[in-house]
């Protein structure tokens, strides 16, 4: 075989591998180790790389981002915050049509813009909105759809830990990704509003954020809202703000937020030393397995730079001529066909490493397609067959007894609307890049 | 005290070691905001600090990772056979295991020769006269990590094929506690 063809027969197995279930930094690893030694026929130079990538691809100052953007937002889990978030959002949304929904996808919104892994607001957003939903006379459909697809907003806007990887496999700054995440994520916070607005639209049945909800939730305690909002409003502006103004790099603005998250929790006394223990163990199990799949990942880009691959591939469509919009539509079907059987972190690892360098050679933005990447890579988590936020979704209703009324597939169905919506919002920033790179 | 109980020990002695780290590199940026911001003065090796503790995190942190189920891979297939073979399950995922202890063995094996280079060579991280901290340590954490890591996939490896034989699964994993995104 020439080393081109160990590169496709690379990436056929790295896919093959990965559906098989074995862990995706062995997938990686293995492939790009057996890929080396063929192409060089040279077993011993192949080992020498893996020892390298384990010295080498680690020892990276960005990647202080993982743990410290992962304890940020466990810290504002146990404070909670993500239900203050909730109702605050419910507060200023519940009289629009279809409000606890709109709630919902706002209050994901604030809670994106302090957490970066979405899963636990999956949970918690289910516990809380969908049996109040229901009660208001949301059908189930909607209902789990609202929760399963606002869980998309959480790796669009920053902190996200799927940005992490992304800028580290093509080499742009994770700094430079956060900035250009913020507004596709507004904007596609606003196109679930209007998805639920027009679905909410087509069932008069659906009551509105009632007075004796107002009342439930402390309505004309005024000093209960603001307890709720400085917190989020102080760490949003510390983090966010402290990026956007160019005072913190990405890894100082996790330390920031990460102590301030910390300081909150412990001033609310949701702390104790055995629940501290407890985060700062989940931090370091969430860290070293990112980290292990990014130094994979690191093996598997030498594997594919050492195949030709992604060179021939530059040359091919070069050669054509094919212009830069064929090429991100046909890049955009392909991670959206992974993404359906996938989860988000493996789509974006078989993907990236292959098409990157071609987006680079044809003088595409890198952060650009970051963006694009992330809002396609999540559509993906919301359909069948192995839609993870949908199974999240499911598991959480069962454990609340909801589960004999809402099936997996009620919750696919639901999240459609929302997929779609996700999809013109994709369509959106192709057309106009502006919209990703707003604050380059 | 069984192998398999010692190995256990050192996996959750490590673990504790990393955790504390996790609270380093935080204390070591927030000094280094504080010190620039308020009183002009930055911490010199911050960017050096963080990026060597990092890689003692994670090596340190790789085999309880593992022995806690929380190595990311995408299980539906894994789920599905598991719903119709408790015993086809847990020998996939005992091959699975085999792979990677294979392969942390070889990546062990070769950094070893990197350790011993960087110690004889007096390589370091930083630049000399600011900050400068040497390599070896840092390889030697990364070679032991790798090596631990190896003997944990290989100690899981042989469980999963020993409840698959028994018809039970090794460990129960959460699926909410496998997934970033």
């Amino acid at each position: 075989m020439s080393p081109l063809e160990m590169g496709l027969a690379g990436f056929a197995a790295l896919t093959l591998l990965i559906y098989l279930g074995m862990h995706i930094s062995t997938s990686l690893l293995l492939v790009s180790f057996v890929g080396i030694a063929l192409i060089r026929d040279n077993w011993a130079l192949a080992g020498q790389m893996l020892g390298q990538t384990a010295t080498d691809a680690v020892t990276e100052y960005e990647f202080g981002t993982a743990p410290l953007f992962v304890l940020m937002g466990f810290m504002v889990m146990a404070a909670g915050m993500g239900r203050d978030s909730y109702i605050v959002a419910e507060r200023m949304f519940g009289r629009v049509r279809g409000g606890v929904g709109q709630a919902t996808v706002v209050g994901n919104a604030i809670f994106s813009a302090v957490t970066g892994v979405s899963i636990a607001a999956v949970v918690m957003f289910t516990r809380m909105a969908v049996p109040e939903m229901l009660r208001r006379g949301y059908p189930e459909r909607l209902a789990v759809g609202v929760v399963a697809g606002s869980a998309m907003l959480g790796m669009l806007i920053p902190p996200s830990v799927l940005m992490i990887i992304y800028a580290v496999i093509t080499e742009t700054s994770i700094g430079d990704m956060y900035n250009a995440g913020l507004v596709p994520g507004l904007i596609l916070s606003l196109a679930f509003m209007v998805t639920i607005w027009v679905v909410a639209g087509r069932h008069p049945g659906i009551q509105r954020a009632s007075e004796a909800l107002r009342r439930e939730h402390g309505d004309g305690d005024r000093m209960g809202m603001v307890k709720m909002v400085l917190p989020i409003a102080v760490l949003i502006a510390l983090v966010l703000g402290g990026m956007y103004a160019g005072l913190f790099t990405a890894t100082e603005a996790g330390a920031v937020g990460a102590a301030g998250a910390t300081v909150i929790a412990l001033w609310r006394r949701a702390l104790t030393p055995r629940s501290f223990w407890h985060i700062l163990i989940d931090t370091g199990y969430v860290t070293a397995s990112i980290v292990l799949i990014i130094a994979s990942a690191a093996m598997f880009t030498r594997f594919l730079a050492i195949s030709g691959l992604p060179s021939y591939m530059s040359q091919w469509i070069a050669t054509h001529q094919y212009t830069l919009l064929s090429v991100m539509l046909v890049y955009i079907a392909i991670v959206l066909v992974l993404g359906t059987a996938l989860d988000s972190v493996s789509t974006v690892l078989i993907a990236v490493p292959v098409f990157a360098p071609v987006f680079k050679d044809m003088g595409a933005d890198l952060v650009w397609v970051g963006i694009i990447t992330m809002i396609t890579v999540e559509i993906g988590i919301i359909t069948p067959p192995l839609g993870i936020s949908p199974f999240i979704v499911k598991s959480t209703l069962d454990a609340q007894g909801l589960g004999h009324r809402i099936s997996l597939r009620d919750i696919y169905l639901g999240a459609l609307p929302f997929a779609a919506a996700a999809l013109v919002v994709v369509g959106l920033i192709v057309a106009w890049p502006g919209l990703a790179l707003w604050f380059k | 005290m069984s192998p398999a109980r010692l190995l256990d020990g050192l996996t959750r002695g490590m673990n504790a070691l990393g955790t504390c780290l996790v609270l380093f590199i935080m204390g070591v940026v927030l000094t280094d905001v504080v010190g620039r911001g308020l009183f002009s003065r930055p911490l010199t090796g911050t960017a050096e600090m963080v990026a060597m503790s990092i890689a003692v995190v994670v090596f340190l942190q790789f085999p309880s990772t593992l022995a806690a189920g929380r190595v990311i891979a995408a299980d539906g297939l894994v789920g599905w056979l598991g719903q119709r073979s408790v015993r086809a399950e847990q020998w996939l995922l005992a091959v699975h295991h085999a792979f990677g202890a294979a392969l942390f063995a070889v990546t062990a094996r070769y950094v070893w020769p990197l350790l011993v280079i960087a110690r004889d060579s007096g390589d370091y991280y930083g630049t000399p006269a600011m900050f400068s901290f040497p390599k070896w340590p840092i390889f030697a954490v990364i070679f032991f990590g790798c090596a631990v890591m190896a003997l944990q996939y290989l100690v899981m490896a042989v469980g999963f094929a020993r409840a698959g034989w028994q018809r039970r699964r090794f460990i129960e994993v959460d699926p909410a506690n496998k997934v970033v995104s």
